[in-house]
C-alpha cells in the first residue's frame, strides 16, 4: 500500500510526526511526503535512515518529494542484527551428579540446539567441553548443523593443549583467552549449561 | 531444506534407555541418545536414535532383551523436514 502525505506549509516537527504515523498505518509499501522546508526534509531524511528503511528524494518545482519504502523485514534479519546469544560450554557434562548422566545429558544438550528456531552466535568450549569438538565425539555432526546456520564455534587452545588433542580439532576454529571474554563481552547473552 | 527420517526407542526410564544403548552398541548398530521429541512427550526423557535400517536387527534385539527384563519401551519413526518432525509410532 502506498500513501501520500502533504506536509507542505507544516512547521517542523509537524512533516516527520506525519511520515512516522503514516509508516505506522501501512505494513508494507511506499509513504510519499511533500515537503517545502530543506531542514524538514533532511528531518524526514534522517528519520528514515534511522528506522532503517531505504528513502529516495526528488525535487519540484521547490517541492520536496520523499519516498520512504517500507518492506516487512524477516524475523531472521532483525535477529541476527541485535542478538548475540553466546553458549559456554565449559565441561563436557551438564550439571553436577552422575558423570555418566552429565555426558548424555551435554550431548543431549547440543543435539536440541540444532532443532531451535534460532542458534547462538557463537559456542565456546573451554577445559573439559573442549573434548566435544574433537575427533571421535559425538557432538561434531550436530555442531556442524550449527555451524551451517550460522554458529560460530570456537574451542580454547589451551584446554586442547593440556589435554593432548590440539591435532584432533573436528569443527571449528582454535581460540584464545582474548576472544574468549570478548564473545562474552559483547553478547546480549550469555548461557551456561 | 534439511530432510531426515529415523526411528527412536522410548522407555519408562533413563535407566533402561542407558542400558539399551550398551547392548545395541555391542552389537554394532550405530545409535546415539537424543532427548524424547517433546512431540511424544513433554515429559524429560531420553530416547535413541537410530537408522531406518536397523529397525528389523533392533526389534529382535529388543524382543530378547524383553523376554529377560520385561519392561516397557515403544518404538517410533521421525520422518524430520527443517525442523518440522512427523513422528508415528512403530
Amino acid at each position: 500500500m502506498n500513501k501520500i502525505v502533504d506536509a507542505t506549509g507544516k512547521l517542523c516537527p509537524m512533516p516527520i510526526i506525519m511520515t512516522k504515523k503514516a509508516l505506522k498505518e501501512i505494513e508494507e509499501g511506499i509513504v510519499e511526503t511533500l515537503i517545502d522546508s530543506e531542514i524538514s526534509k533532511e528531518n524526514v531524511e534522517k528519520m528514515a535512515k534511522e528506522m532503517g528503511l531505504s528513502f529516495e528524494t526528488a525535487e519540484e518545482n521547490g517541492i520536496y518529494h520523499v519516498k520512504i519504502t517500507k518492506i516487512i523485514k524477516s524475523l531472521e534479519e532483525t535477529e541476527n542484527k541485535d542478538e548475540k546469544t553466546v553458549m559456554v560450554i565449559a565441561s563436557d557434562k551438564m550439571g553436577e551428579g552422575s558423570e555418566e548422566l552429565g555426558k548424555i545429558l551435554m550431548k543431549g544438550f547440543i543435539y536440541t540446539l540444532t532443532e531451535m528456531e534460532k542458534v547462538p552466535s557463537t559456542i565456546l568450549f573451554y577445559n573439559s567441553g573442549a573434548k566435544i569438538t574433537v575427533e571421535g565425539s559425538e557432538s561434531v555432526e550436530d555442531l556442524k548443523v550449527l555451524k551451517e546456520r550460522g554458529t560460530e564455534i570456537l574451542t580454547c587452545g589451551t584446554c586442547l593443549n593440556y589435554y593432548g588433542i590440539e591435532d584432533k580439532l573436528a569443527i571449528g576454529e582454535i581460540s584464545n583467552m582474548y576472544t574468549i571474554i570478548e564473545r562474552q563481552t559483547e553478547a546480549t547473552k550469555v548461557i551456561r549449561p | 531444506m534439511r530432510s531426515e527420517t529415523f526411528c527412536l526407542i522410548t522407555a519408562d526410564s533413563t535407566h533402561q534407555i542407558m542400558k539399551l544403548e550398551k547392548l545395541i552398541l555391542e552389537n554394532n548398530i550405530k545409535v546415539r541418545i537424543i532427548p524424547v521429541p517433546k512431540e511424544v512427550t513433554a515429559n524429560c526423557g531420553l530416547s535413541i536414535k537410530f537408522d531406518v535400517s536397523d529397525l528389523e536387527k533392533i526389534k529382535s534385539l529388543l524382543q530378547n532383551d524383553n523376554q529377560k527384563d520385561n519392561f516397557d519401551f515403544c518404538l517410533y519413526n521421525v520422518e524430520k523436514t527443517g525442523l518440522k518432525k512427523q513422528i508415528t509410532k512403530i
